[in-house]
């Protein structure tokens, strides 16, 4: 008996399905990782209709290239190194300008609560997003955005662990800096 | 000495906030482009059944109006009829988003479409020359 397709369905089950030209799996997988897709490439682009475009053209290419995916490893990896290849390629032929973009923090209120509210608002942490150079800005997402372990990360980014820990640190780091910036010398 | 001074805190924050951020969703089209893109047709039963209950549901419709003998029928449920009027225009409004998602594709919603559509032919049919004798 075949075992029939639903959205609680493993990525492997999909895939195989997918394999053998199923609509309805691509759907589902469609379904299952679009967003994060789309949100990681968008997040790493800043531009809205480059990242639909370019989100479609990963699932395209990862879809007609399944066969070459091994399936005893996870798929999630897989699919975001399709992503990243993507974005380097659309950086590169577009020579996007990648480069730390400058933000300005609000000033710091009187109440330290305060200010750790507010300068930690999620609106906030996407604009600090957009102001870490690029392999910074990528390592953060996979390991905070995305919650992959520094194996899958390694996997994707083709880097090895230690030095997407040195990344993701000096990430935090440079945060932190813009977050509490050195008082100015009288 | 800030909170920001104690890496330790902020990167807890931080992990926080970044768990938190919003979720993107590309356009409603995305996975049928997709689709579309890799050989996948769209289903045409799904199109054939909303044109065949479209077709049943509004010969059904027409064929009551014109039993209904409207002129034996008191005024005041004349004017209940009439009121009907936002139920229809709610219809004809679920038929023109329905047609904006036939037209990217999703032709699962042409059931709606069906239905607002006989709820549009519905109001034409109300022969409102016999409506207006009555009241």
């Amino acid at each position: 008996m075949s075992n029939p397709l639903s959205p609680d369905c493993d990525d492997a089950i999909l895939v195989r399905a997918c394999l053998n030209g199923e609509r309805d799996a691509h759907a589902l997988l469609l379904a299952r990782y679009r967003d994060r897709i789309y949100g990681f490439i968008l997040r790493m682009l800043r531009d809205r209709g480059a990242a639909e475009d370019l989100a479609q053209e990963v699932f395209i290419k990862a879809f007609r290239s399944l066969s070459s995916y091994d399936q005893e490893r996870p798929f999630i990896p897989w699919l975001f190194r399709i992503a990243r290849n993507a974005v380097i390629d659309y950086t590169r032929k577009r020579k996007a300008d990648i480069d730390p973009i400058e933000f300005d923090l609000p000033d710091a209120s009187p109440s330290v609560e305060d200010v750790v509210a507010s300068k930690l608002e999620v609106e906030l942490v996407e604009k600090m997003l957009g102001a870490l150079p690029f392999d910074f800005r990528e390592a953060l997402l996979l390991h905070l955005g995305e919650g992959l372990g520094y194996a899958e990360m390694s996997e994707v980014l083709g880097v090895p662990v230690g030095t997407l820990k040195a990344r993701v640190s000096r990430a935090r780091e440079m945060l932190r800096k813009k977050c509490n910036p050195e008082p100015e010398s009288p | 000495m800030t909170r920001f001074d104690d890496p330790q805190e902020f990167d807890a924050l931080l992990a926080k906030s970044m768990a938190c951020l919003p979720v993107l969703t590309p356009s409603a089209n995305f996975d049928m482009a997709v689709l579309n893109a890799l050989g996948f047709k769209p289903r045409t039963h799904w199109a054939a059944a909303g044109v065949l209950l479209c077709a049943a549901y509004a010969a059904a419709v027409g064929i009551l109006i014109h039993i209904i003998p409207w002129d034996l029928i008191p005024g005041s449920a004349l004017h209940l009829l009439l009121s009907v009027r936002p139920v229809i225009e709610i219809g004809v409004r679920v038929l023109h988003i329905s047609l904006s998602q036939l037209a990217l594709g999703s032709l699962p919603f042409l059931v709606p479409a069906a239905g607002a559509l006989s709820l549009a032919l519905m109001s034409a049919a109300l022969r409102p020359q016999s409506v207006r004798n009555s009241l």
